[in-house]
């Protein structure tokens, strides 16, 4: 249930014989956004400020009214009557609806876990630990198989509440190609607001190489740098050979992004499944659930997430031994939280079901997330590291198979996986032209990060910030990475320029 | 192979010592190597008498997360098409081809009919669901045959394909179950329970265990 919903809920039970305003609601649901529109009404003269107050306390009230009627629609409250200028009044259906029903506040079960004492000393976490065996992580949506950014807007929201984490939206580049521009502003300005009231993420993957009006797109960049949505990113599917080809035009949009400081995202997976991002870390499928997925509406990408935080947990002095036995207990815990979400699944994720023709294709896809967070990015410690991984991979997925042939055999046929990734709040190196990237400890830090996305399949992004502010040394650096570095997830994201650079006073 | 004991965890060891010292060894699709032998039955005299501790077993071992006994017990008489699973047991029993209640719709009517029937027999493999090459995952235990002799409910299963260490204990108390569902609706007596094994089989890998096993259960 949406974080708004949920507290409209609880005035109308903490009131359940009363009829309540949607003024009221307004300002019990949303505060901060009444009383800065309220600061507005009182303090101003002038009539321009007063017509945009106006106007913004409006758009509060429709905010509320679109719950309010989901509620109504639903038979969970019921409209008692309108006041004055068509203010409406709403109470609970107590007839119909107890506390105690499912859907008022959302009790899931929670498994038992055996990585509880690790969440206790802040070595272990689950994402998100109130929803985390009630809601899957993140999906994967076709954009091409909704008739209009409206209608994906439309069951994006409907989903939202079955999602703990993140959505990645494929094929975008659809909609832009078909759509008037002012449409699809506005169709991302709901999306957006949804996302936020929702407290979720929306990754719009467009492939460059797919769109072919190039007029469509520029449209498509300027009103992105107008919007600037809180909640949304675009991730673009670009390689080193299309850049070339397109330097001139693709020039301009790195020019507009980095001028607008938004962090420019690049899936380089040469036509793989692609990478989003969630706010637990880099979602992508494996190839093998990719090629199911083609054909599909929506595709469970991530379903349970755990992040063990490694450096606090090596700096209590504690072994690699230690290390491995604390991976194989999240693995396990990842497992019950797995089998808890999907015992409910049929009957909890219905928008999720009804978008595919089969609730069981739906399940065929998916992966448990184990991530890893605070890790060294360089130097010996990293090395070693990185083959602790391999080999916590290794057992990992003995684990995972030996699972599959228990249930298997046991008539209980469950797809369960567990892919490993990074929760991708590494070290973010700062560089100031291309030719910082051949300084050693960066070098370093690249062949990392290669490794890293090997061992993760990909579930990790390269993040560096540049200093520069130069679009041609912008375009260069991201050539010599698209080029040199084998990361199929990029960032580049925009600092302020400064004077002399340090490099390794920037790492670590 | 034949081993008929009183009660499950002894059939089970002496089924488990056998085919490793007696099978043959191959690799399977995967290619994990386990040693198998061909059309093993295996009968269990007394199943009221712990049918489930080869299960419990299994599931008291630290390295995996074996179901417990109410898990097994509900999918075998999970009567829905649930999304869950990629084909579930119960709802082969209960709801065949999305309409047939197996048990309720012809067990119970044929034994309550003629007692001796030697027709009851219902079936989990779907031909036209499971024989499909290319699928994933179709059912191991195929058919069940229920057979009333002298007032006692004797339960044979044939199972296509069992990993002996891992699935035959979950098998063996699926047959439980059934056996109890259909002793209580006729009002009769618990008899044997036997499984047929197409392919008995155990992977290597699970050697240090069954050494566990073996060692540590004592009859």
């Amino acid at each position: 249930m949406n974080e708004v919903e949920e507290k409209i809920l609880r005035k109308f039970k903490s009131e359940s014989s009363k009829d309540i305003s949607t003024s009221d609601l307004v300002q019990e649901v949303l505060p901060k956004e009444y009383h800065r529109v309220k600061e507005i009404l009182l303090g101003v003269s002038e009539h321009a400020q007063l017509g945009v107050a106006k106007r913004r306390k409006g758009q509060l009230h429709r905010r509320i009214l679109y719950y309010l009627n989901k509620l109504s629609k639903k038979e969970t409250i019921i409209q008692t009557r309108v006041v004055g200028r068509g203010e409406k009044y709403f109470t609970l259906n107590v007839q119909k609806f107890s506390p105690n029903k499912q859907g008022f506040e959302s009790q899931s079960f929670q498994p038992m876990t055996p990585i509880e004492g690790g969440e206790q000393e802040g070595l272990v976490r689950k994402w998100d630990k109130e929803s985390w065996s009630s809601r899957v992580n993140s999906i994967l949506v076709d954009a091409s198989k909704f008739s209009g950014i409206f209608k994906l807007q439309a069951s994006i929201s409907d989903m939202f509440s079955e999602l703990n984490d993140g959505i990645g939206i494929y094929g975008f580049e659809e909609l832009i190609g078909q759509g008037d521009t002012d449409v699809i502003g506005e169709g991302l300005r709901r999306l957006d607001l949804e996302a936020k009231d929702f407290n979720r993420g929306v990754c719009l993957l467009v492939n460059l190489k797919k769109t072919l009006h190039e007029d469509k797109w520029k449209q498509f960049i300027e009103l992105w740098v107008h919007l600037k949505p809180e909640r949304l990113k675009v991730i673009w599917e670009l390689d080193a050979d299309w850049m070339e080809r397109h330097a001139e035009t693709f020039s301009v949009l790195l020019g507009k992004w980095g001028e607008a400081r938004l962090s420019f995202y690049v899936n380089n997976t040469g036509g793989k499944a692609p990478c989003f991002l969630g706010q637990s870390g880099t979602y992508r499928m494996s190839e093998e659930e990719w090629k199911k997925f083609l054909g599909m509406k929506v595709g469970l990408v991530g379903i349970c997430s755990i992040t063990i935080e490694v450096q606090r947990f090596f700096s209590g002095g504690r072994s690699y031994h230690e290390f491995r036995s604390l991976v194989k207990k999240a693995a396990k815990a990842l497992f019950y939280g797995h089998w808890t979400l999907r015992e409910q699944g049929s009957e909890r994720f219905t928008s999720l079901n009804q978008l595919n023709n089969s609730t069981r294709s739906f399940y065929q896809l998916g992966a448990n997330q184990l991530r890893f967070e605070g890790f060294p990015s360089t130097g010996k410690e990293a090395s070693h590291f990185l083959s602790l991984l391999e080999s916590c991979q290794a057992e990992v997925q003995g684990f995972v198979k030996v699972q599959e042939t228990i249930l298997k055999s046991c008539g209980m046929p469950v797809r369960f996986q567990i892919a490993l990734g990074s929760s991708g709040k590494g070290e973010t190196p700062m560089i100031m032209r291309t030719a910082d990237f051949f300084k050693p400890e960066i070098q370093e830090f690249l062949r990392i990060k290669e490794r890293l996305a090997q061992i993760t399949e990909g579930r990790e992004v390269l993040e560096w910030k540049t200093l520069n502010s130069s679009k041609e040394e912008w375009m260069n650096q991201l050539r010599y990475i698209l080029d040199h570095v084998r990361v199929p997830f990029l960032c580049l994201s925009f600092g302020e320029e400064r004077g002399v650079v340090k490099l390794t006073s920037f790492m670590g | 192979m034949e081993i008929v004991q009183g009660e499950a965890l002894k059939a089970w060891k002496l089924c488990l010592q056998r085919i490793w010292s007696e099978g043959r060894e191959f690799k399977d699709q995967e290619g994990r190597i386990c040693k198998e032998v061909t059309n093993v039955m295996v009968r269990v005299e007394n199943p009221e008498l712990g049918v489930g501790e080869p299960a419990q077993w299994l599931a008291n071992q630290e390295e995996w997360v074996y179901p417990s006994l109410e898990q097994i017990n509900k999918v075998i008489l999970g009567e829905s098409n649930s999304a869950f699973f990629h084909y579930a047991y119960g709802e082969r029993i209960f709801r065949f081809q999305g309409k047939k209640n197996q048990l309720q719709e012809f067990i119970l009517p044929l034994l309550s009919k003629n007692i001796e029937s030697r027709r009851a027999l219902l079936s989990l493999y779907d031909p036209i669901e499971d024989s499909e090459g290319l699928k994933d995952d179709v059912p191991c235990l195929v058919a069940v045959h229920f057979r009333v002799i002298e007032g006692k409910v004797h339960v044979s299963g044939y199972i296509r394909s069992n990993d002996v260490f891992i699935g035959w204990p979950a098998n063996v108390y699926q047959l439980f179950v059934l056996q109890k569902w259909v002793t209580s609706k006729l009002g009769l007596e618990f008899g044997s329970i036997t499984t047929i094994s197409g392919s008995a089989h155990i992977f290597l890998e699970y050697q240090e265990k069954l050494d566990r096993l073996i060692n540590v259960v004592s009859y």
